[in-house]
């Protein structure tokens, strides 16, 4: 008995660890081929997804050369995928915004290079479908296990929902306007009447009379805000911002305010405007927003004062417009600014509370419009309020909006 | 008292009528037109001191015939108010671009106003005109 194997038997043996090891390489060559098909199935499910998406979507690299072209904006520009790779992106891509600035230049690039920032902005494509409206997206990406970024460029074409907003928009201007026709005929008929243009009437006629008549200037009140929210809904409203001092807005417009709010018996107070500095807005729209935060203020205030200050705050100016009215309760603060978000109606000891409900809505959007904020505090109900808005300090307002 | 003369051109007619007899009353002459083309034409016909000019009529709009009003040297001392009812700048600015007096907001304002308006403007030297 021997342990020693025969040559014959050393070789078989050999073979059959030969034979095991072969089997093991299949298995594992299978296992990498199934698992390179997956990958690839897994590549070319999003392949398939990032190039059929509705939006145009490409990438630049630091350098604004293309690495990658979807269908869809091949589509959009009429060209090839082979033919963008690496090309400049000028030499494919030269457009314009509205407001003359060029899309994707290196400073459009630039803006985006905050990692979590984003650039988004609407223009006007002429390609071979015809003029499309198209939103550009620039968000800039750090890729994996690599040291550099790329700017992933998303392009939707919003050409129809701009008709839609655009259908609503003439709707709306239409209907106010047929709105507002027959309400002036009203208007100026009662106020023939109540004016006994008409022949004698008795006091209480009159009365009737006047009554109707402030009922026409309420709804044609709420249709001028209808329209004014539903244009600052849709963005579509031109501000002419400029340089603004308060101190003159202030002396300018408030006289009237002043004799309203005497006529009530309320003291208006104006102060500390004297050594502020400018802001950027549109001055008319300011005078509404300070006028409107006034007006409230008067309805709701049924002794006491009200004030009007100023102060600087940060990069902005804020303007406060204080009562000892009826204040409000966090309750009711939540919906001061919203439409219709007036006061409960049963707290309110004014004699009536008129106005459309959408004073101070209008104002919030036209003073975020102006890259400003809105707010309001109180300590509680009977206790007075304060009302404020900021604006940018003219000069500073450059150096924000780059923020 | 040789009374001014004043045209209405005004589409609407509850409105023109309403403002054809405030201005009666007030003691001016007062024709109509209901709409652009024969606005146009009366108003071109130097017959007037003062046109009351809706700006969306049919057949012409207001801001076109006020633009042929501007063009005729002989029409020179013809004052223009707009009646608008949409209070959108864009319009009125254009209009006090082209040459209109003064403009009125039909829906915010009461007759005795509106006579009021139109007083100023056929001020003799009126400052440019405010709007209530």
């Amino acid at each position: 008995m021997t342990d020693k194997l025969t040559p014959e038997q050393q070789l078989q043996k050999t073979k059959e660890q030969l034979k095991e090891r072969e089997t093991d390489l299949f298995k594992i060559n299978q296992e990498v081929y199934k698992k390179n098909l997956e990958l690839l199935k897994e590549k070319k499910r999003l392949e398939t997804i990032l190039y059929n998406m509705a939006e145009a979507v490409f990438v630049l690299d630091s350098n604004r050369k293309f690495t990658l072209f979807n269908n869809t904006a091949q589509k959009l520009f009429g060209t090839t995928e082979p033919e963008v790779l690496g090309e400049d992106c000028d030499s494919v891509i030269n457009l314009y915004s509205d407001q003359g600035a060029r899309v994707l230049s290196p400073e459009f690039i630039k803006l985006s290079s905050d990692s979590s920032a984003y650039v988004k902005i609407d223009f006007i494509l002429h390609s071979n479908h015809g003029e499309r409206v198209v939103n550009i997206n620039v968000s800039q990406v750090k890729l994996p296990y690599e040291d550099r970024l790329e700017y992933v460029v998303l392009m939707k074409d919003i050409t129809v929902e701009k008709e839609i907003a655009k259908l609503k928009d003439e709707f709306i201007g239409i209907v106010s306007h047929e709105l507002r026709t027959p309400m002036t005929a009203i208007k100026g008929y009662l106020w023939m009447l109540a004016n006994g243009r008409g022949g004698e009437i008795t006091d209480k006629a009159k009365g009737y009379l006047t009554k109707a008549m402030h009922g026409t200037d309420r709804m044609i009140a709420l249709i001028a805000d209808i329209l004014s929210a539903s244009s600052l809904e849709q963005g579509r409203i031109d501000l002419k911002v400029e340089s603004v001092s308060l101190k003159d807005l202030v002396l300018e417009e408030l006289d009237e305010l002043r004799a309203r709010a005497e006529q009530r018996g309320l003291s208006l107070e104006i102060s500390d405007f004297d050594n502020l500095p400018n802001v950027y807005g549109d001055k008319r729209r300011i005078i509404e927003v300070l006028a409107n935060y006034i007006v409230n203020a008067i309805k709701y205030t049924n002794a006491g004062f009200v004030k009007v200050g100023a102060r600087s705050d940060g990069g902005f100016v804020r303007v406060e417009v204080t009562d000892s009215g009826k204040g409000f309760t966090d309750l009711e603060k939540n919906n001061l600014f919203k439409k219709f978000g007036r006061l409960d109606n049963s707290l309110v000891t004014v004699a009536e509370a008129s106005g459309t409900g959408l004073g101070l809505y209008i104002s919030k959007m036209l003073i975020e419009k102006m890259s400003g904020q809105v707010g309001a505090q109180s300590t509680g109900a009977g206790k007075g309020s304060t009302f404020w808005f900021s604006l940018p300090i003219a000069g500073a307002w450059r150096s924000l909006r780059r923020r | 008292m040789d009374s001014k003369k004043i045209l209405i051109v005004e589409d609407e007619k509850d409105i023109r009528d309403l403002y054809h007899e405030v201005l009666s009353d007030s003691g001016f002459g007062v024709a109509v037109a209901v709409d652009g083309e024969t606005g146009l034409k009366e108003a071109t016909s130097g017959d007037f001191d003062l046109v009351l000019l809706d700006i969306m009529l049919p057949k012409m709009d207001g801001l076109q015939i006020l633009r042929e009003i501007k063009k005729d040297p002989k029409l020179e001392n013809l004052k223009v108010i707009l009646l608008t009812n949409l209070s959108t700048d864009n319009v009125i600015k254009e209009g006090f671009a082209i040459g209109a007096d003064s403009y009125v907001i039909k829906s915010e304002i009461t007759p005795d106003q509106l006579i009021e308006e139109v007083n100023k403007a056929l001020a003799p030297k009126a400052k440019t005109p405010t709007v209530s």
